[in-house]
């Protein structure tokens, strides 16, 4: 079987080793029986357009990025309710698959949009790469920092900050010229648009362990067309593709942050004090009660049992 | 059926479609669609372009240019480019050829505050070209000087082509701007040069007139000083993005904005019916040009179905030639694509496809795109396809055929590729303003 | 007579068109500030960009009334005056189908993003489906237009035909 595979990531990226891996494990554990043709970087389709088109057919696989559909995928935005999380990534991997596995409700979202899961992985943690000399969260206040999800946006008003949006694409310019002064995203996201670069004062927040799983979907009537044993080289393919990446993952963090002190900016990790100090905001449980009434809203049954799911899973993993 | 094979169908189906005149937005649009259901089926075919529509465009970025299109218009309404031609014309008297070099560097410094070559070409053809006629210049003489200065629009920022450029490519606007500014100068020296040598030598292509002889030194620096109001735009725009003040689109913005203000002070953009015209004018152009946009993107994502781009650059690649002997492959592609197609096609249609592949053999990015803006260019003038020579011979009367722009723009064209192999040969020309300046 | 209804609805919105793209100024200049001053105004680059989708598309009607959409024709306009006639015919059946293809595309588009409230994201998520239906309408007037056209064409190379 030959499946056409959209992503918006180049290849030689750390996004771009996950899902080349996962591709490649495809390939060796059916035994050549399934090809995975990719079109990287978006050439077929835009990271907001894979959802859709996966459904439609455009592509038979796509990578879903949960917050670029708000509203469409909002019972899966529920990960980014909770700041805090494991830092290793075998643990991270183990929270979000149970998830999956343990919570109906988010694969059930998925499968309305004529989706499945077939595979996760996850980048590096949340870091703020800042124009001033910013090495705590107290160092956030009064600045004009950019994050992507309206979750984090919350929480970095509630620091002090000022958030803004900015369009990915403009946050190099944008903070060069002065208009922000911070962007709030994952490390390696930071490190391959060069953001550091312009921003040279990093402050990692490991602990926060950007809690979006990154989503491989197929599209569900091609996934029933396939046959037992090719649905069963996709379980094993993302069992031995996990295990592969969690080895060189460890080395490609080492690496940015390396890279990082090499170039000469300022390398600061955030303590577990300050790390709890934000994941105990108060907005933090204002995020989660607007969730809940816009879940209910949009006609979930009980969010609130979701919720509650994913913060045992969590607590678990964190030994808590 | 083979997606190579239904690749170049389409792209022959595409050129067929071009030439029986059916607009280019919907020819990519069709045979994209098209092509889409024959790889996929219709409903994949019908979702890729009802998305596509909508999120090729969907950017908080691509406002940028309807931004410098509408400072581009107020410019043209509030007389600006009468400004620059006088005072520059001033500047330069009694210099063999000196109305048609006030031209030259008054097209400059009018691109400095104008985005649009096609505006550039026709203010100037309604501005300058009566002038050099009244003084007894040679017709095709004027009329390729005014064609050829006009094309600084594009390369000297802003420019909506750069724009244009950014949006295909992905590499920053801010950083095209600046890589325009030295080679956009360098080549309104060159021209200017080459004027002053053909008006020595033939002193019948450009009479010095009585008037001239009268300019007293004392009145040309005063002359230059009518340049103020663009000095200031221009330095607002240009200088915001270089000192690193502001982004693309909020320099767009402000520029705008400026521009609309002198041009309110000045006179001309308080009568409405030359505000609201501005207005609509720059309404139109974004359409169609957006449209444009959107069409060859989607064309560009049918391409990629096909995996084409991917084989030919698998192939360029593994191609045991020189990395240069590909660069002067797609410059001849380019010049002969720019003469028979409109500039904005040959550019959508190619750079998705060329530009992976010239970053892969090692060429820079910007200076790959200062390269491709100077073909950009050629293709603006040379027949039978030469937007500019269309919009000059429409602007400058009815006595004017396009055949007579035609016939002036080959020794500019030799001026333009002189330029083209100083920045092959010396790409510091290039990278030299936005490598310090934006590290 | 349907081309008197049709064009001052299309002129209409060709001049709306201008007067939005001042909007969009206004709408940067007002984000520039509010950013400067550290009290960012929520969407204002968004409403921007929502802006200039809607004037591409309703400027796209009045382009093709005053046939200002870039084509290449300068091998048509050396055809001899029939074949000419029905090349201009077949530009415009092809244009309309097109444009009909579209229309179609885009409305199956804007349904299911009302359907599922397909959204923005950022702070707070805005809607898409405004300026969806938007480029409906303008798409709907744009092949309308074409129409008109489609049959100018078709009396042409009739009469044309006549002529020879
Ligand atoms: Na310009
Ligand atoms: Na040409």
């Amino acid at each position: 079987t030959t499946l056409t595979f959209a992503t918006n990531t180049a290849p030689n990226n750390l996004r771009g080793i996950a899902e080349t891996i996962f591709i490649e494990e495809l390939a060796a554990q059916s035994n050549g029986e399934i090809e995975v043709v990719p079109y990287w970087g978006s050439s077929l389709m835009d990271g907001r357009e894979i959802l859709g088109g996966v459904r439609d057919g455009v592509a038979d696989m796509g990578f879903v990025n949960i917050n670029y559909y708000p509203n469409r995928l909002l019972l899966n935005s529920s990960f980014m309710l909770f700041p805090r999380g494991p830092v290793s990534y075998e643990d991270r991997m183990t929270v979000f698959r149970s998830a999956y596995s343990d919570i109906p409700d988010l694969a059930d979202e998925l499968s309305e949009e004529g989706v499945k899961v077939v595979y996760l992985y996850g980048v590096m943690p949340f870091a703020g790469t800042f124009t001033k000399d910013v090495s705590s969260l107290e160092g956030f206040d009064g600045l004009r920092i950019r994050a992507s999800s309206r979750w984090y946006l919350n929480l970095l008003d509630a620091v002090g900050a000022t958030p803004v949006s900015v369009p990915w694409s403009e946050c190099y310019q944008a903070l060069q010229t002065g208009a922000i002064d911070s962007v709030f995203t994952n490390l390696d996201g930071i490190h391959r648009a060069s953001l550091d670069e312009v921003a040279p004062n990093v402050f990692i927040m490991n602990q926060l362990w950007l809690p979006t799983p990154f989503l491989i979907t197929i599209n569900e009537a091609k996934w029933e067309g396939l046959s037992d044993a090719e649905k069963d080289a996709f379980a094993k393919a993302w069992d031995s593709a996990e295990k592969k990446f969690a080895e060189k993952y460890g080395a490609m963090f080492d690496e940015v942050v390396k890279a990082q002190k090499d170039a000469g900016y300022k390398v600061t990790f955030a303590t577990d004090e300050e790390a709890d100090a934000f994941a105990n905001l108060p907005q933090v449980a204002a995020n989660r009660e607007t969730w809940i009434s816009e879940a209910k809203d949009a006609g979930a049954t009980d969010p609130e049992a979701t919720l509650e799911k994913l913060k045992g899973l969590i607590s678990a993993s964190l030994g808590n | 059926m083979d997606f190579m094979m239904v690749g170049v169908i389409g792209v022959v189906a595409f050129l067929t479609l071009l030439f029986v005149g059916l607009p280019i937005a919907l020819a990519f649009i069709l045979v994209g669609f098209t092509g889409t259901v024959a790889l996929l089926n219709m409903n994949a075919g019908l979702s890729l372009l009802g998305e596509t529509m909508y999120t090729a465009i969907a950017s908080p970025t691509f406002t940028v240019l309807p931004l410098f299109v509408l400072m581009g218009a107020f410019a043209a309404a509030s007389g600006f480019a009468e400004r620059a031609y006088r005072a520059i014309n001033r500047a330069a008297a009694r210099i063999p050829g000196s109305l048609a070099i006030a031209t030259s560097f008054g097209s400059a410094a009018f691109a400095t505050i104008c985005g649009s070559s096609l505006a550039t070409a026709s203010v100037f053809g309604r501005v300058a070209y009566p002038e050099m006629r009244r003084y007894g210049y040679d017709k095709k003489f004027a009329l390729g000087s005014i064609a050829c200065s006009g094309t600084f629009a594009s390369m000297i920022p802003p420019s909506g082509m750069f724009i244009l450029f950014s949006i295909f490519t992905e590499v920053s606007v801010g950083r095209l701007f600046m890589a325009g500014v030295v080679p956009g100068v360098l080549t309104a020296c060159i021209y200017a040069a080459s004027m002053y040598l053909r008006a020595r030598a033939n002193p019948a292509l450009a009479p010095i007139s009585e008037e001239e002889h009268a300019v007293t030194p004392r009145e040309r620096v005063a002359a230059l000083g009518g340049l103020w109001q663009i000095a200031i735009l221009g330095g607002l725009v240009i200088g915001g993005l270089y000192g690193g003040l502001f982004t693309a689109t909020e320099a767009g913005a402000i520029g705008a904005f400026g521009t609309l203000v002198f041009g309110l002070l000045n006179g001309p953009l308080r009568r409405f019916r030359i505000f609201a015209g501005a207005l609509r004018e720059s309404a139109s152009i974004t359409a169609t040009l957006f449209f444009i946009i959107i069409g060859a993107l989607f064309f560009s994502r049918f391409l990629g179905l096909t995996r084409i781009p991917f084989e030919l650059s698998n192939f360029l690649q593994t191609w045991d030639v020189e990395p240069w002997v590909i660069l002067a492959l797609i410059l001849l592609t380019w010049f002969v694509l720019g003469m028979l197609v409109v500039q904005s096609a040959v550019f959508a249609l190619t750079l998705p496809i060329l530009f992976p592949i010239v970053v892969e053999l090692g060429y820079e990015p910007v200076w790959f795109c200062v390269i491709a803006m100077k073909m950009n260019e050629i293709a603006g003038v040379t027949p039978p396809v030469g937007l500019n020579a269309f919009s000059l011979a429409g602007a400058a009367g009815d006595e004017v055929k396009v055949n007579e722009v035609f016939a002036g723009v080959w020794p500019f064209i030799v001026c333009d590729i002189v330029v083209l192999i100083l920045l092959i040969a010396f790409p510091q020309i290039v990278l030299f303003l936005p490598n310090t300046m934006l590290g | 007579m349907l081309q008197r209804v049709l064009t001052p609805v299309i002129g209409f919105l060709a001049e709306l068109c201008g007067w939005l793209l001042i909007l969009v100024m206004g709408f940067l200049i007002v984000d520039l500030i509010s950013r400067g001053l550290s009290k960012p105004v929520y969407g204002v680059a968004e409403m921007a960009m929502f802006t200039m989708i809607a004037i591409v598309y309703l400027g796209l009607p009045q382009a093709e009334s005053v046939r200002s959409h870039v084509r290449v024709d300068f091998i048509v306009e050396h055809l001899p005056p029939r074949l000419r006639a029905a090349c201009e015919f077949l530009v415009q059946v092809l244009s309309s189908v097109t444009v009909a293809i579209l229309l179609y595309a885009v409305g199956k588009n804007a349904l299911i993003a009302y359907e599922r409230s397909q959204a923005v994201a950022g702070p707070v998520p805005l809607v898409v489906w405004p300026v969806k239906f938007i480029m409906v309408v303008a798409l709907a007037l744009y092949l309308t237009q074409l129409l008109l056209h489609t049959v100018l064409a078709a009396q042409d190379l009739f009469t044309t035909r006549e002529r020879d």
